[in-house]
């Protein structure tokens, strides 16, 4: 749809050869956030963190954590977006998060249903006539 | 601001290639001149003088790899003994393993170090961070947070990181943070059960051996993580031939790994054992005469960078038991300059290169202002007499333990006097 995307994460947690999508990656928050016009966080999934993809939560909020420091180096009006559930203190400060001039997150979580529910109704839509 | 200088030195500094004849400054804690005609207009009225008698005067000397036993075995050794060891030993920095009780796997571990060597004011002591929790291999440590706390690198000290997942996350974590991971090479499960090394040598003594390729396959397996992930890797105290080899093909092919060694793999082989000498245990075991030459062609060409003492200090009740049961390591502080002066004695390399392996190299792979002679640089310095002839005495040690396997050994070299930030911490005695 044109946009530019950039990856940020630990490469870790990154897939192999993930840059053949397309994406720009980064393995530093400030940098891989300069001038961004959107910042979408994801969830570290806590499954993940059984094995040793990263030393700890604390070591990944300080790294690669959302805060107000870090998104300093985007565009003053960047959009915070999230698809949910947050884990605050994780991946995203609750601050940054709750920031209404700033966060879509609610918006999004909210449109996100109704994305899927058009999703469900295109892709059913011939087996439904035909029935 | 107290100036001391230094006159009449044999002048080193391997970075620069500098051995001339000279003198040098001090103001306050940094060196403010140095170089051949420095006091021939007379020396600085105000200054104290160090007359060198024509000594060698060089970097102190930065060891990267030693053990204490502070916290969790005092009784073998203390940050202070361990700092006077290293001053009687003409070095002036030193980075410590993290195999301490608890573990240094924590940043208030890091602070913790930094703290009690800043107090003692004697020699610089900086901590490797482990590069997993408790060392035990399983989960990678914070190496993030470690590394702000002041970590100059990333080792499970005595154990070899052998899970291959682990270690190529390690890798691909460390790639990035720009930290340097320290591998003990020795695959645990070949090594299981050794106590020295695999051969004609082990069989006759009856003792269980550690095969020689246990080290060679590991850093092979280790060598193909660092193409996949282009992380910095250094193997501690290499030993074998075959594993000196890996790593000079491996430098030859452009990949970022460093190797150390380790004195008493250049200067004793499996013969040692002999008698079941338990001084002689130490990890990676001593090698066959084919390794020792190997060793020693290996930090004469440059495959090996840095030589490191290996510090590993042990206590009587550790060592004085039946060869199987004692256990690994050996002191090697105060041993370290005079031993390793007989690889220029004997003509395997030049009195600057072999410096240039305990100064400003390992000061380079920590990434610490050390290893230099000149202005500005931090005044730790070396005073020493490459030609004194010396017997090696365990009473003379200032290791609270005194397991050293070159006990009785004559060599040649004495350090005279040790200076950190410009004060003299070490003065020989007569």
């Amino acid at each position: 749809m044109g946009a530019r995307v950039r990856l940020v994460a630990p490469k870790t947690l990154l897939p192999a050869a993930v840059e053949r999508y397309g994406v720009e990656v980064f393995h530093d928050m400030a940098r891989g956030l300069e001038g961004a016009d959107i910042v979408m966080m994801l969830r570290l999934q806590t499954e993940r963190m059984q094995g040793s993809f990263v030393p700890s939560v604390r070591e990944y909020f300080h790294l690669f954590g959302l805060t107000h420091e870090k998104l300093a180096s985007a565009r003053p009006d960047a959009l915070i977006m999230h698809p949910g559930p947050m884990n605050r203190g994780v991946e995203i400060d609750g601050t940054v998060a709750d920031d209404i001039s700033r966060s879509a997150i609610l918006d999004q979580v909210e449109l996100g249903v109704a994305v899927r529910m058009a999703c469900l109704e295109v892709l059913t839509r011939e087996l439904r006539a035909a029935a | 601001m107290t100036r001391t200088a230094i006159t009449g030195a044999r002048l080193l500094d391997p970075a620069s290639g500098l051995d001339a004849p000279g003198g040098l400054l001090i103001e306050g804690e940094r060196i403010v001149d140095v170089g051949p005609r420095l006091f021939a207009a007379g020396v600085p009225e105000d200054a104290e003088v160090i007359e060198a008698r024509g000594a060698c005067l060089a970097p102190g000397l930065v060891d990267m790899r030693v053990q204490l036993g502070e916290p969790g075995a005092e009784h073998k050794e203390t940050f202070a003994s361990g700092t006077a060891a290293a001053a009687a030993g003409g070095v002036t920095s030193f980075a410590c393993l993290p195999n301490t009780d608890p573990v240094i796997d924590d940043p208030a571990m890091v602070e913790f170090v930094a703290r009690r060597a800043r107090r003692l004011k004697r020699v610089k002591v900086y901590p490797y961070g482990a590069i997993t929790k408790g060392c035990a291999g399983l989960q990678l440590a914070e190496m993030g947070l470690l590394m702000e706390a002041g970590a100059v690198g990333f080792t499970d000290g005595h154990l070899a990181l052998a899970d291959s997942l682990v270690m190529r996350r390690a890798l691909d974590y460390l790639s990035v943070l720009g930290g340097r991971l320290i591998q003990h090479p020795e695959d645990p499960a070949l090594a299981r059960g050794g106590v020295m090394n695999e051969g004609e040598i082990a069989t006759r003594l009856g003792l269980a051996g550690i095969p020689a390729v246990a080290e060679v396959i590991l850093i092979e397996r280790d060598l193909r993580l660092v193409e996949l992930t282009g992380a910095h890797y250094h193997v501690a105290h290499i030993s074998t031939a075959a594993a000196i080899e890996a790593v000079r093909l491996a430098k030859a092919r452009g990949l970022p790994v460093t190797a150390e060694a380790a004195p008493v793999h250049f200067a004793l082989n499996e013969l040692e054992v002999e008698g079941y000498r338990t001084f002689a245990k130490v990890s990676p075991p001593l090698r066959s005469e084919d390794d020792r030459r190997a060793v020693v062609a290996g930090v004469a060409d440059g495959t090996i960078d840095v030589i490191a003492s290996d510090h590993w200090p042990q206590d009587q009740d550790s060592k004085r038991l039946p060869f199987a049961q004692a256990e690994f390591g050996a002191v090697g502080l105060e041993t370290l300059l005079p031993v390793a002066l007989q690889l220029v004695q004997t003509g395997a390399l030049g009195l600057l290169e072999l410096l240039a392996k305990f100064t400003h190299k390992p000061a380079e792979l920590l990434g610490i202002e050390a290893g230099r002679l000149r202005k500005e640089a931090p005044a730790d310095l070396v005073l020493f007499d490459p030609e004194a002839p010396a017997r090696i005495r365990e009473e003379d040690l200032h290791s609270l333990s005194k397991n050293t396997p070159f006990e009785g050994r004559l060599v040649q070299g004495k350090v005279l006097r040790t200076l950190v930030d410009g004060r003299t911490i070490y003065q020989a005695a007569g």
